[in-house]
């Protein structure tokens, strides 16, 4: 406890007070803009970390990280494009919110969601990070490749037209996702000979070809009606009522579950639980056809799990000395360029940094609370710019990060490919995300698949009977039969009423 | 419904085209390891089943119209067609002339496109050109020091 405070006391310095404001402020600018995260601000800052103090230096690049995780969810709801792929479920109902003239209440779940998503989950990492790190190396790659399916299948049943259209989608994802070279062995796949294709499909190029240019080109064509005026002046507190908050309390804590579990498995992250979440809110919802057309409680459970999983995404990486996500990699070579080991003995050799980050996480979640809570009465001025003006700055952004992120050119045609093919799913009525959850989930699937095959000699089996496995893949296979077994359910007792009163 | 009749038979057909080109990628299997095949033949079978799903769903339906026969009208698509060759003519401006010239041009270009005759103002999309490229050269070059196309013929 005495460490705690001593580093609680240590950051209450004005000077590093003000550089977690600022990061802060910076990752939630990050996070906002389609193209950048605030994953790429910790990468970009990284190198300014070097020559601080430890503790300063890792309190700035996990400030930019949070805010960035919180800040995703502006774009997603006042346009319609996903900062980052964390948001991407938030787009589903935040945008249909706004354009309904209910931005502020949407922005106003998204930040209070965020906000408990982070301090519950930073909290639970303080206090569980050893025995839920535990937890994780029990599973092998069995649960993993399980876990990924299961979570596809998911998405994939929320398809609007059937689960073959929602699985198709998953599929093109999947079989997207081994371009490039293959896992374990590096056989290339799919590269006709491109060195560009080697490392596979840049996924920020082609999630801002799909949200992003898709709605510039769309919006343009049919000509895009004026979003409702928002009044900002008469909003109360965050604009969201009492009810929608109790109404909500078991969906957050459903979604705070998923984050967090999600967050913590390594390999996964935000960019998942949100749509884990945002299917589970879908299916036990009663009132599920509310969903994507401005239903709230899609926003809560989005926000409240991508924010969970930065708790949960901290845990291995700092009990186990393995990231979660990508973003938490880089924070890890931050630890070890600093002359700091994570993993197991992290705790009895520098428990002051592993306090350190988890408390800046905690100032730094407060402090968004008190900048997006004041921010909100202007985010919504962005709708007010007339499309002439916000469509151009989107474009050219976008063209601009997506070549920022990789240092090549080659990210135009794949941003412009998938603008095409967004356009084309939409008119085909596959949906995006099953597509996109499938892309993003792709090499992790395979490479558990591999070695589940590898690691035993009973080939296929252990994905069946090992229990947490076989518990999700029957989760998955009961996810995609459900809809016509509950149709051929409702037919058979019309049947057997029908011919009971004859 | 004919547009799922198609799609299905697309992804059928994508599906089998997938599995064909899987068969020519080289590998060599040590141990149990399936090997890099395995995981682009479960996409593809999964493509081709549930093309076949997604086509008797559409012959099931067929005749019945749905909200996606509405989608565009050839004017949208011949429009959405027009707008990304603008935006494929930034891309290649961008490999050509780079950042510094490519971008107020195009982000002028974008405007007078998007604004069309009723909304375009030349002066206004003159600065409005100038302030996006001297937004974005800030963020990019002074902010995050990042490295921006300089052009292939420069």
């Amino acid at each position: 406890m005495d460490i705690i405070l001593t580093s609680f006391t240590d950051l209450l310095a004005p000077t590093t007070l003000l550089i977690i404001f600022v990061a802060s402020v910076v990752g939630i600018i990050l996070g906002a803009i389609p193209g950048l995260s605030g994953g790429l601000g910790v990468a970009l800052l990284l190198p300014l970390s070097f020559g601080m103090d430890p503790h300063v230096g890792l309190a700035m690049l996990i400030a930019i990280w949070v805010g960035g995780t919180s800040g995703a969810m502006i774009g997603s709801i006042l346009l319609g494009i996903p900062g980052s792929p964390s948001a991407i479920a938030t787009t589903f109902d935040g945008y249909p919110m706004t354009k309904n003239g209910e931005a502020v209440r949407a922005l106003g779940a998204a930040i209070v969601a965020s906000f408990i998503g982070t301090v519950f989950s930073i909290v639970i990492a303080m206090f569980l990070s050893r025995a839920l790190a535990d937890l994780a190396l029990k599973l092998g790659p069995w649960e993993y490749f399980s876990l990924g399916f299961c979570a596809i299948s998911l998405v994939a049943a929320l398809s609007r037209e059937s689960v073959f259209h929602g699985l198709a989608a998953a599929a093109f994802g999947l079989l997207l996702s081994t371009v490039g070279f293959a896992p374990i062995d590096g056989y290339p796949r799919f590269t006709f000979g491109s060195l560009y294709l080697s490392s596979g499909i840049d996924l920020i190029a082609l999630m801002l070809g799909l949200f992003a240019i898709k709605q510039v080109v769309t919006e343009f064509a049919r000509g895009s009606k004026p979003v409702p005026r928002v009044d900002t002046s008469s909003i109360q507190g965050f604009g969201v009522s009492l009810k929608d908050f109790t109404s909500n309390a078991f969906n957050m804590l459903r979604s705070f579950t998923i984050g967090l579990w999600i967050g913590f498995l390594p390999g996964m992250g935000a960019g998942l639980s949100n749509m884990v979440a945002y299917a589970y809110a879908k299916n036990s919802s009663k009132h599920p056809e509310k969903f994507g057309k401005g239903c709230i409680d899609g926003v809560f459970a989005s926000e409240t799990a991508n924010n969970a999983s930065v708790g949960g995404s901290l845990i291995p990486m700092v009990a186990l000395g393995i990231p979660g996500d990508g973003t938490t990699a880089i924070l890890l070579g931050g630890l070890m360029i600093h002359g700091i080991q994570a993993g197991p003995l992290l705790f009895t050799n520098n428990p002051d940094i592993v306090y350190a980050l988890f408390l800046t996480a905690l100032i730094s979640a407060v402090m968004i609370l008190f900048v997006q809570f004041f921010g909100m009465r202007l985010f919504p001025a962005i709708l007010r710019i007339p499309y002439h003006y916000l469509y151009p700055a989107i474009v050219v952004l976008c063209f601009v990060g997506v070549f920022v992120g990789a240092g090549t050119e080659f990210n135009f045609i794949i941003l412009l490919g998938f603008a095409a093919i967004g356009l084309a799913m939409d008119w085909a009525r596959l949906p995006v995300s099953p597509f996109l959850l499938a892309f993003i989930l792709g090499p992790m699937l395979e490479s558990n698949l591999r070695k589940g095959f590898t690691y035993t000699n009973d080939g296929v089996w252990p994905f069946f009977t090992r229990p947490i496995s076989g518990l999700l893949l029957a989760t998955a296979l009961l996810t995609i039969v459900w809809p016509y077994a509950k149709a051929g359910w409702k037919t058979w007792r019309a049947n057997a009423a029908a011919a009971v009163s004859k | 419904m004919t547009r799922d009749i198609f799609l299905g038979a697309f992804t059928i057909l994508v599906g089998v085209a997938g599995a064909l080109l899987t068969a020519q990628v080289p590998s060599s299997t040590f141990t149990d390891d399936p090997g890099p095949h395995l995981f682009p033949y479960f996409a593809c079978a999964m493509l081709v089943l549930c093309g076949c799903g997604i086509m008797a769903t559409g012959f099931r339906r067929a005749g019945v119209a749905s909200q996606a026969e509405g989608f565009m009208s050839p004017g949208d698509w011949a429009r959405s067609a027009i707008l990304m060759g603008v935006f494929a003519l930034y891309g290649i401006a961008l490999w050509l002339v780079g950042f510094h010239l490519a971008t107020p041009t195009m982000t002028f270009v974008f405007y007078a496109a998007i604004a069309g005759r009723r909304k375009f103002s030349l002066w206004r999309g003159a600065i409005y050109a100038l302030l996006t490229y001297g937004a974005l050269y800030l963020l990019f070059v002074w902010f995050l020091r990042s490295y921006l196309p300089e052009g292939l013929l420069f």
